[in-house]
């Protein structure tokens, strides 16, 4: 069994196939980042994951056209995350509440869409319905490289932008005004306001971004990994994203890590099963999660959740 | 002080999924006597209710929709169809149903048998049908897809067909209809091929095209030249991966060449297609009893059409497969039925 997993090939899949689960969860996981920073919990991206998935293939459907698919899955998701900070700046509802509101809302309106504009009969997902796949682009030298090359530089371009955006992440949260205004708003929006921080902007700005980036991952799945949508295909990412903000302790390099543990858990529990490992499957489909809990008591000390998060700043000042 | 937050919205997430999963039990309103007495008058046109999953799996929910729906077809019958038939609301869905007066209620879902029941003692002139149940009395009947017998000519195909002698097999849950069917696969398999070696991964679900895939693409990277898919929504995923590394794959539940056309070489079809339309005949010659509906290969849980791949099967195995398939059904081969672990 040793000598099976010691190959370089092995390893290259295994690594490939850990990025490619951890990739959508990484994007959505950024956006959910700036989102609780600001003080605000977004536990509807499953749902937005979903309205993304939908608007982003119907929209390649029919415009045959991959980058607008991306565009109006990432406006489709703007466009909850903006509705989930109305109801929750404005209108300071319970944030844990209006979030599974919405995700329960997003996938029946996402199942209802797809429907009516397909076709109940007609839609399934199938070779009728596929659409193209973002192609990967192999950077010419590096992707010789062996084992790394192959898995670092042989992806489609939205692994790469996602991957070079998480310097600028924290560039943004220690150099940028906008960014130090976040902070502020989620740790003590009192002190922010009185400090001249419009925080219901801020808040709303950073739920519509979250929005934003759970709209274009979900958008990812049809776009960049199936070619078709099914109701059920984006099962459990955004849980996943919501986990792995606080396991990687609000951090974008936490979050990339926390998101590359569970995909590497989850692509190695699978090559067990091959094997006949001597555990029954069950147990080894909890392995990813399992390694997850683990790794979020073990690392869980330390920094904490911002100060302010999920409750809804009012001003009073009447 | 703030660690405890998370403690709190973890609890949140897991009491509110709870009560979703514990609040379907809803009275049901009783039925309007006006209606029933509207129906009365007319001569009478048979409601069928199907009650699925998401119907865009290409898998089990699908088939099962359309075998619905062809049933409501042939029969010129009124069909209404719901998509909500997950353990939390099958039970209101049903009564809701039952309480509209529909004559056949088709619940197609093996998990669903405490709401099925439950329903069917209160509404007691109304018929219910399970698709890939275990119990069938009074008012509620079964379908039981026999997919061991397409799944083990499926096996003889796969057995035959690979050349690295590695067989992959992504199974959804193993329940007894996955069960049953994988028995009867590598018996086939083992039958034409005594070396092949087969790699068995479970996704622990029936809807997650990504695990599918990954999966898939596991066993193929180790080896595997023909990737079976022992499930339905998830095959999407598993002949997916096999059309990205082109290798062979099989599908199942219901014809599943469409989804990867290049590779797809056949699918084990459980048959519903057939099999629903039988229940409504005999309840139109009134003649239905909660009993077991078998669907078997004879009638039409076969395996579903070559396509244009027939001619990347050499011509010796389709016809051993054409022997195995006359045997059967003419009752000389027999398949057994081992819907759990021995």
């Amino acid at each position: 069994m040793i000598t099976q997993v010691l190959t370089a090939a092995f390893l290259t899949a295994f690594l490939a196939a850990g990025i490619r689960v951890a990739v959508p969860i990484l994007i959505a996981a950024l956006g959910e980042m700036v989102t609780q920073r600001s003080g605000i919990i977004n536990l509807g991206i499953e749902g937005i994951f979903i309205i993304g998935s939908f608007t982003g293939f119907t929209v390649a459907y029919f415009t045959k056209s991959l980058f607008l698919g991306f565009l109006l899955g990432g406006i489709a998701g703007g466009l909850f995350g903006l509705l989930m900070g109305i109801v929750s700046v404005r209108f300071l509802a319970n944030q844990i509440v209006t979030g599974l509101g919405f995700w329960i809302m997003c996938g029946g309106l996402a199942k209802l869409l797809v429907r009516t504009i397909l076709g109940i009969d007609k839609y399934s997902a199938s070779s009728d319905f596929n659409i193209p796949r973002l192609e990967s682009l192999s950077i010419s030298y590096l992707s010789k490289i062996p084992v790394l090359g192959e898995v670092l530089f042989n992806q489609n371009i939205v692994v790469y932008l996602t991957l070079l955006s998480i310097p600028l992440f924290v560039y943004f949260f220690k150099y940028t005004r906008m960014g130090l205004n976040i902070d502020a708003t989620g740790e003590n929006p009192r002190a922010a306001d009185a400090a001249g921080i419009n925080v219901g902007q801020v808040r709303m700005l950073s739920v519509t971004f979250g929005g934003i980036l759970a709209g274009l991952a979900g958008a990812y799945l049809p776009l960049a990994l199936y070619g078709v949508y099914t109701d059920d295909m984006a099962v459990g990412l955004g849980w996943m994203a919501i986990v792995v903000v606080p396991f990687g302790k609000w951090r974008p390099w936490g979050i990339l890590a926390g998101s590359m543990i569970f995909g590497a858990a989850n692509a190695l529990q699978f090559r067990l099963q091959n094997m006949n490992f001597p555990l029954p499957y069950q147990f080894l489909l909890m392995f990813p999660y399992f390694v997850t809990l683990i790794m979020v008591i073990l690392f869980s000390r330390g920094r904490s959740s911002p100060s302010a998060l999920t409750k809804p700043y009012f001003r009073s000042e009447h | 002080m703030k660690a405890r937050k998370w403690v709190y919205i973890l609890t949140a997430i897991i009491m509110i999924m709870t009560m979703l999963a514990s609040c379907a039990q809803q009275p049901a309103a009783p039925a309007e006597p006006a209606k029933q007495a509207d129906q009365a008058e007319q001569p009478k046109k048979i409601k069928i209710a199907c009650l699925t999953g998401n119907i865009d799996d290409n898998g089990w929910n699908t088939a099962g929709y359309r075998g619905c729906k062809a049933a409501a077809d042939q029969f010129g019958a009124e069909m209404d169809s719901n998509e909500e038939v997950s353990i939390q609301t099958a039970e209101k869905v049903l009564r809701d149903y039952a309480s509209q007066g529909y004559d056949l209620i088709i619940c197609h879902s093996s998990t669903s048998k405490e709401a099925i029941f439950n329903t069917a003692k209160d509404y007691p002139e109304t018929k219910f049908l399970w698709t890939d149940g275990d119990e069938a009395s009074g008012n509620v009947a079964v379908i039981k897809p026999w997919s061991q017998e397409a799944s083990y000519l499926a096996g003889i195909l796969a057995g035959k067909m690979t050349k690295s002698n590695i067989i992959g097999v992504v199974g959804g849950m193993d329940i007894p209809s996955t069960h049953r069917s994988y028995y009867g696969f590598e018996m086939g398999v083992k039958e034409v091929n005594p070396d092949a070696k087969l790699m068995v991964a479970w996704i622990g679900n029936f809807v997650d095209m990504k695990a599918g895939k990954e999966a898939a693409l596991s066993q193929i990277e180790a080896g595997a030249d023909i990737v079976w898919g022992n499930g339905d929504g998830q095959n999407i995923g598993v002949l997916q991966a096999a059309e990205e590394k082109n290798v062979y794959a099989i599908g199942a539940v219901t014809d599943q060449y469409n989804v990867a056309p290049k590779v797809v070489l056949t699918s084990v079809d459980w048959g519903f297609l057939y099999g629903m339309p039988l229940v409504v005949k005999d309840i139109v010659d009134g003649k239905f009893e909660g009993k077991v509906y078998d669907i078997s290969l004879a009638q039409g849980a076969d395996l579903s059409p070559y396509h244009d791949n027939a001619d990347k099967i050499p011509d010796d195995v389709k016809k051993l497969i054409e022997e195995k398939r006359k045997a059967i059904i003419d009752g000389t081969l027999k398949i057994p039925i081992v819907d759990t672990a021995q």
